[in-house]
């Protein structure tokens, strides 16, 4: 067969898709580009000077001046996301097994909820936590407000959806005869469970896990009501840097995230791959 | 290994009939198929043995034991699910190993005894693979060797050539006889297609929209169908609905397209006038509609479409204004074209007589 269309049509074309992916990925990466070129700057008197892009006399003056405090949010931040991702996974992965599953009367109804954190905005979670934590304080005398128990809550909180997400968007696609042959072949309900049911949808689980993750880690408006001083999550800590000691230290210890999170997920693509990530899609809902 | 019994088994869904009352014995070691049209009640049977589901009403036995409130996993049967449902997350020897581990098997055995499964469906050395490295013939094997793995009393098969091709599904239906007989172990195989049914079956069980149309070997249910459905999906047959209209000593008269009268060797036991007779086309002959037919029976028409198909030739032969004939004759004898004016003829053996639906 032959076409019609002449070769330079054609051309033009391909040009136009090279040009817009292009685009696509300049307006993607051009933010981090600058954090990390800033970062690079070496010392000088005015703070102007600093945060020349592109940057002049290449250092890493700046990175050893992170402010300790930083360094310590960092820590805390990375504890809270994991901790927030282990215990989305173990609300989320049960709530999506009985949300797929089940044939509970008001199915539709559990589903809204388990995704409603989702709908309501952050800011607004996060001050009503907050209220909820005088109230419990008042009543029992324990303040969860800065305090790792109430953040986890909060981060728990907005972090399940995802995993329910994940997980049921993994389980309607699930072959319930993986299930059948386990039975059938000896296994009981339970170790069909552990043994074939959920090693398949761990992808999901995992995926879900690492949006879980990302949720907490990056979270900004609930944090900064349940921090204290002195316990304070990265995000917030540099929002405070932001508005008080605004230096070039700032982009470097931001680079060293972009690093840190970079790595983290070439592990994990290594470890799971992130294609479950990618086709899960984040929340999917529930049939 | 034991037989399997179904006593007055029913299954409703709501105020759907999935089964009516049906009743079966396999015999220990045969292997029967559940041969019928998508829906028919073949896979609700199948799963009913298997304990998915519960019947509504009858009773299950398995050899002397009543199972039918016993859980799958207790029942001691292997199971060949259609697109094999192995687990992607094992690998061949886990797969082939699952039931080994689950029903408690002496685990320094158990490498030896998966090498032995491998060699008995003729794949060995797979062991380390994972079943997306395999192809379908081959995952058909694997998932043989799981469901006869820890040996069933009873193997049940759910389509399972469904996803292969044709040539691939012909060495499978010889591969999947070879490894019954060699174990002698009761197999219970659902399918729809009907050569599968046929090529493989010590019985066949012809079902139809929940009940069991006909029981029978291959060539009893091919020679001496017991009804128009069993006779037009087991095999190619013409249908002509008629009217009894005489005896011929052992022979019946009947008249169909309102007019032709044609001899059926048998009769109808009762008293029936409206019939149904069935011929199938390998038994109609062709001849030229100048040359003089001896058989009994002696129609003219005209051909009407021809198809080829390498050893045979099917003419398609309008007789009046109804549905053409359709005449199957050995590529190799003289052939007619479309337009000739042609005689069927046929011996009065060559039918049966159905019953009018």
């Amino acid at each position: 067969m032959r076409f019609s269309r002449h070769r330079s049509t054609r051309l033009l074309g391909r040009l136009c898709f090279y040009a817009y992916c292009s685009l696509s990925y300049i307006f993607l990466l051009s933010p981090i580009v600058v954090v990390i070129a800033t970062s690079l700057n070496g010392p000088s008197s005015t703070s102007e000077a600093s945060f020349k892009f592109p940057p002049e006399n290449l250092s890493l003056h700046w990175y050893w001046n992170i402010p300790s405090a930083q360094l310590e949010a960092l820590g805390l931040s990375f504890g809270l996301a994991l901790v927030s991702a282990i215990f989305a996974c173990l609300l989320g992965v049960p709530a999506a097994l009985g949300l797929v599953r089940s044939n509970l009367p008001g199915k539709a109804l559990i589903a809204a909820v388990f995704r409603a954190p989702l709908q309501i905005p952050s800011i607004v979670t996060g001050i009503a936590l907050l209220q909820l934590f005088y109230v419990i304080g008042d009543a029992t005398g324990f303040y969860w407000q800065g305090t790792l128990l109430g953040l986890a809550i909060g981060h728990i909180f907005v972090a399940t959806p995802f995993v329910v997400g994940t997980v049921t968007a993994i389980l309607q696609r699930f072959d319930r005869r993986l299930e059948e042959a386990a039975v059938i072949h000896g296994a009981t309900p339970w170790r069909a469970l552990r043994r074939v049911t959920i090693p398949v949808i761990m992808p999901g689980v995992y995926a879900g896990a690492l949006y879980a993750f990302m949720v907490s880690f990056g979270d900004v408006p609930i944090a900064i009501f349940l921090t204290a001083p002195g316990f304070v999550t990265y995000p917030v800590e540099i929002f405070y840097a932001l508005e008080n000691d605004f230096d070039p230290s700032l982009m470097a210890s931001a680079t060293l995230v972009i690093f840190i999170c970079l790595l983290a997920l070439l592990v994990v693509q290594k470890a799971v791959g992130l294609d479950a990530l990618l086709k899960s899609g984040g929340t999917g809902s529930t049939r | 290994m034991s037989g399997v019994v179904l006593k007055g088994v029913t299954k409703k869904y709501g105020p759907i009939t999935a089964l009516r009352t049906m009743d079966l014995r396999i015999e220990e070691g045969e292997f029967i198929t559940l041969l019928g049209p998508s829906g028919c009640g073949q896979t609700t049977t199948l799963r009913l043995i298997a304990g998915f589901i519960d019947p509504t009403s009858g009773q299950i036995l398995l050899g002397e034991d009543d199972i039918t409130d016993l859980p799958p996993r207790k029942r001691e049967i292997g199971m060949v699910f259609q697109d094999y449902a192995l687990f992607p997350h094992l690998t061949i020897k886990e797969n082939v190993a699952f039931p080994l581990r689950e029903r408690k098997s002496d685990p320094s055995k158990i490498d030896q005894r998966v090498s032995e499964l491998l060699d008995l469906v003729r794949l060995p050395g797979v062991e380390s693979r994972y079943p997306s490295e395999l192809s379908g013939g081959q995952a058909q094997r694997i998932a043989v060797a799981r469901a006869v793995a820890y040996p069933p009393r009873v193997l049940l098969m759910d389509e399972p050539l469904g996803a292969l091709d044709l040539k691939l599904r012909e060495t499978m239906q010889i591969e999947l006889r070879r490894i019954q007989q060699e174990l002698r172990i009761t197999t219970v195989f659902v399918t729809h297609d009907q050569t599968e049914a046929m090529t493989m079956s010590d019985r066949i069980v012809v079902m139809n929209d929940g009940r069991i149309e006909q029981i029978g070997t291959a060539e009893e249910i091919y020679d001496h169908p017991v009804n128009a459905f069993v006779a037009d999906f087991v095999g190619r047959i013409n249908l002509f609905d008629g009217v009894l209209v005489g005896r011929d000593q052992d022979q019946s008269v009947v008249e169909i397209f309102g007019g032709v009268r044609v001899k059926v060797a048998g009769s109808p036991s009762e008293e029936e006038k409206k019939l149904c007779i069935g011929i199938r086309p390998e038994n109609l002959e062709l001849l030229p509609s100048d040359v003089g037919a001896t058989q009994a029976n002696v129609i003219n028409g005209t051909v009407v479409g021809r198809t080829f198909s390498g050893n045979l030739v099917d003419f398609y032969v309008e007789v009046g204004n109804n549905q053409p004939v359709l005449v199957e004759v050995p590529a190799a004898r003289r052939s007619f074209e479309v337009g000739d004016k042609v005689q069927i003829v046929w011996g009065a053996e060559a039918g049966v007589v159905l019953g009018a639906d």
